[in-house]
C-alpha cells in the first residue's frame, strides 16, 4: 500500500496525526511553570519531525528591582529517545559543544536547531552524551525573555528527526530538567535567580510533562460518505504493513498460492450488494480488468467491506483490487 | 467377500484449491487481527469480507 496511507498514531496524541504530546504529568499544580515535551510531525510520509521542550507559566524572580530583562535558562535537560528509532543522517557535526566537551557519539538523534535563542555568539551549546541504547542531550541553552513575556509559551529546544519506523513503538522521555529565570540589570550583572525542576540545584516545584510513547504503524481506513471506494479510499492492505512479512499473503505450505486484499469504508443505505473491480495480469497475457457483484448484509450508515483474492502465482504475475461499488 | 475401493474424485482436492483457500484464510485472519490489535483502525466494526479467487473471477 502506498506510505501516505499510513500513519503512526500516538497513545499521547493530541489530534490523530500532527500533535502528539507527552501522556504523564507529574506534579500537577495551578501556579508553578509546567516544561512539556512535544512530538509533531515534519512530513508524515517521510517519517520526519521534531521533539519540542515548552515552557509556560515561568515566573520571575522575587527581587527585580532595576531590572532591564530577563534571562531565561534551561540546562541540565536530558531527552531520551531509542537510538535506533531515529536516523542519524541528520544529526550536525557542526553543533559545538559546552565548554569543548566532545560528544561520545555523534549520531543518533538528528539535528537541533537553535531557533531564536539569544545569544547567537554565544559558546553556550548543546551536549550530546551517549548511553549504550538511548541518547541523552545535556542541553545548556539561554533566551533573552522581555520580563512582560516570560510567563507566555516559550520553546525551549527543538530537535529534528527522521524516525526509522521498523523500530517503533519507542517512547521519549523527558528527565532531569531546571529551568531557570535570572534577572539582570542593563548591564548583564545577575540580579536575582530563581530555578525550577526537578534536578540540582532547582529548588522549586515544576510540572513536567514527559514520557510521550509514540506506538507502531497504524493504518486507517478512511472516511467515506460516499458509495464508491478508489485511490485514496480503498486501502490495499500486505503483510508488511500489519506487521507481517512480505507484499502477498501465502498459504502456509508455501505452494505458490497468495492472496490479496483491500479494505474501504461505504456509506450504505441499506444496500444489498458490494460490486467489487480486480485488475489481474496473466503470466503471458494482458491486464484485464473484470468487476463481479457480492451480497452484502444491509447496513444504514457506515460499513467496513473487504475483498480478499486467492490465486496461483504460476497463472498470475499480478492481481489488483481497484475498486468498489455499492448500491 | 470381497470389498471394493472407493474410487476418489483427485481432481476435486487439487493442492490449487486446497492452498488458494488456505493463502485466503490466513489473509482474513491477520486483517481481522491487526484490527482486534488497533494496527488498523477507521473500520465501522468489523470488516464485512468478501472472499473469492482467480479461479472464480475468470469465470465471472
Amino acid at each position: 500500500m502506498k506510505l501516505s496511507k499510513k500513519i503512526i498514531s500516538a497513545v499521547c496524541a493530541l489530534g490523530m496525526i500532527a500533535t502528539m504530546t507527552s501522556s504523564m504529568l507529574v506534579a500537577q499544580a495551578a501556579d508553578v511553570p509546567t516544561l512539556e515535551l512535544n512530538v509533531a510531525w515534519t512530513d508524515e510520509e517521510a517519517g520526519t519531525g521534531t521533539i519540542t521542550a515548552v515552557l509556560t507559566d515561568m515566573q520571575l524572580p522575587e527581587n527585580t528591582t532595576g531590572m532591564e530583562y530577563a534571562h531565561l535558562s534551561a540546562w541540565q535537560m536530558f531527552v531520551g529517545v531509542d537510538s535506533n528509532v531515529f536516523d542519524t543522517s541528520l544529526y550536525s557535526n557542526a553543533i559545538n559543544t559546552r565548554r569543548n566537551q566532545t560528544p561520545l557519539t555523534v549520531s543518533t538523534i538528528g539535528s537541533l536547531t537553535r531557533g531564536n535563542y539569544l545569544p547567537d555568539t554565544s559558546d553556550m551549546r548543546p551536549n550530546w552524551v551517549s548511553g549504550e541504547d538511548w541518547v541523552a542531550l545535556l542541553d545548556v541553552d539561554e533566551k533573552y525573555v522581555n520580563p512582560a513575556n516570560i510567563g507566555d509559551e516559550t520553546e525551549l529546544l527543538s530537535i529534528n528527526f527522521t524516525l526509522n519506523k521498523e523500530n517503533l513503538p519507542t517512547t521519549i522521555t523527558l528527565d532531569g530538567v531546571e529551568v531557570e529565570s535570572t534577572a539582570r540589570d542593563g548591564e548583564g550583572t545577575l540580579i536575582d535567580t530563581i530555578a525550577f525542576g526537578n534536578a540540582a540545584p532547582s529548588d522549586k516545584e515544576m510540572n513536567i510533562v514527559a514520557n510521550c510513547t509514540i506506538p507502531g504503524l497504524s493504518i486507517v481506513i478512511p472516511e467515506n460518505d460516499g458509495t464508491t471506494a478508489s485511490d485514496d479510499t480503498l486501502v490495499s492492505l500486505s503483510p508488511e504493513d500489519i506487521g507481517g512479512e512480505g507484499t502477498v499473503w501465502t498459504d502456509d505450505e508455501g505452494n505458490g498460492e497468495a492472496a490479496v486484499a483491500s479494505v474501504a469504508n461505504f456509506t450504505s443505505n441499506n444496500a444489498g450488494s458490494v460490486t467489487w473491480s480486480i485488475t489481474a495480469t496473466p503470466a503471458e497475457g494482458e491486464a484485464v480488468t473484470k468487476s463481479h457483484a457480492f451480497e452484502i448484509p444491509a447496513v444504514e450508515g457506515q460499513m467496513t467491506l473487504g475483498l480478499i483474492v486467492g490465486y496461483d502465482t504460476a497463472e498470475w504475475s499480478s492481481v489488483a483490487i481497484t475498486g468498489g461499488a455499492i448500491e | 467377500m470381497k470389498y471394493e475401493v472407493p474410487e476418489i474424485n483427485i481432481s476435486k482436492f487439487s493442492i490449487e484449491n486446497i492452498v488458494t483457500a488456505s493463502a485466503v484464510s490466513v489473509a482474513e485472519d491477520a486483517i481481522n487481527q491487526a484490527v482486534t490489535d488497533g494496527t488498523i483502525t477507521g473500520t465501522a466494526g468489523s470488516v464485512v469480507f468478501q472472499k473469492t479467487t482467480m479461479d472464480e473471477w475468470v469465470n465471472w
